[in-house]
C-alpha cells in the first residue's frame, strides 16, 4: 500500500466486531499493510487472551482497521507490481483493456 | 429498521437511480434482519458485501439496518462508485461503507463474507448488447489509471441493467 492522504474518521468501538474480523484477516498481510503506513502497534501474532481482553491491543486493531482511511494513494500487487489507485477513497481495481 | 433516503441518495446522470428493484431489496434485507433477530443469539452479519452498488442506496441502507458492520460495496463504473460514497457520506456512514471500483468482486480477495448482496443487471438483451459494453467500459481504460471521466452515461447505464441471454448471464456469470 502506499498513502499519500490519510483521513481519520471516528468510529464506534467494538470488541465483538474485532473478534469476528479477526478470524476473516489474513493477520500477517493486514499487520504488513499497517507497517507499510508506519503504523506498527500491532503484534506479529494474537493470541486468544488478547483478543478476549487486552484493551490497548483491541483500540489499536480497531484505529487501524477502521478508523484509518486511505483517501489518496495506491495498493500495490506483490506479484506483479502493478499499481491500483485509490482515488477519494476508492480503490480503482479495473483492468486495462490490454490487461483483459 | 432504518432504511437510506432517496433524497439523500446520489444518481447522477449514468448511474442506475433508486427504482422499484432497489427498494424491493432494502425491504428484502431488514425482513431478513426482523427473522435473524428471532431467531438468533447473534443475528446482524459482521461483514457485508454488494455486488454493483449503483447508487449506494442498498450499501448505505445495509450500513443504517448493521449499526456494527462493515459493508463493502463494488461497481465497475466509476461514477457509481462516487455516487455510493457520497450516498454513504451523506447518510452518516462513510466510514463503515468501503467503495471498490471492479468487476463484480473480482477485486476482492477471498474473504467470508456473512451477507452479500447484489441486485443483478437482469433485462434480457442480446448477448452482443452486453459484450459491446463490456468492451467499451474496458476501452475506456485504455492508456491511463484513472477512470474519472472513462464511460458514456449511455454504456454506463446500460450495464446496469443488460443481462444478456435470458437476462441470466451476469448472474450466472457471479454464482
Amino acid at each position: 500500500v502506499e498513502a499519500e492522504k490519510v483521513d481519520v474518521c471516528e468510529c464506534e468501538f467494538n470488541p465483538d466486531f474485532l473478534r469476528s474480523m479477526y478470524a476473516k484477516l489474513d493477520w500477517t498481510a493486514f499487520r504488513e499493510t499497517a507497517l507499510s503506513l508506519k503504523l506498527d502497534e500491532l503484534p506479529e501474532t494474537v493470541s486468544e487472551e488478547m483478543l478476549a481482553g487486552d484493551e490497548q491491543f483491541l483500540r489499536a486493531f480497531h484505529h487501524i482497521l477502521l478508523e484509518v482511511q486511505i483517501e489518496e494513494g495506491a495498493l500495490i500487487c506483490p506479484e506483479t507490481g502493478r499499481r491500483f489507485p485509490i482515488t477519494k477513497g476508492i480503490a480503482n481495481l479495473l483492468l486495462n483493456e490490454d490487461e483483459c | 429498521a432504518m432504511q437510506a433516503d432517496v433524497r439523500r441518495t446520489a444518481y447522477p446522470d449514468g448511474v442506475y437511480p433508486p427504482s422499484e428493484d432497489t427498494f424491493l431489496l432494502a425491504d428484502a434485507l431488514a425482513k431478513d434482519q426482523a427473522d435473524h433477530r428471532d431467531r438468533d443469539p447473534d443475528p446482524d452479519p459482521d461483514l457485508v458485501l454488494e455486488i454493483g452498488c449503483g447508487s449506494g442506496f442498498v450499501s448505505a441502507t445495509a450500513a443504517l439496518l448493521f449499526p456494527r458492520a462493515v459493508v463493502v460495496a463494488s461497481d465497475l463504473s466509476w461514477r457509481a462508485c462516487a455516487a455510493s460514497r457520497e450516498t454513504a457520506a451523506n447518510h452518516s456512514v462513510a466510514g463503515r461503507v468501503d467503495v471498490i471500483c471492479c468487476e463484480s468482486a473480482a477485486g476482492i480477495r477471498e474473504l467470508v463474507f456473512d451477507a452479500i448482496l447484489v441486485n443483478p443487471p437482469y433485462v434480457p438483451t442480446p448477448r452482443e448488447e452486453l459484450t459491446r459494453a463490456l468492451a467499451a467500459l474496458r476501452r475506456s481504460r485504455r492508456g491511463g489509471e484513472r477512470s474519472d471521466a472513462g464511460l458514456d452515461v449511455g454504456t454506463a447505464l446500460t450495464l446496469a441493467w443488460a443481462g444478456g441471454e435470458k437476462g441470466m448471464e451476469v448472474t450466472r456469470c457471479m454464482i
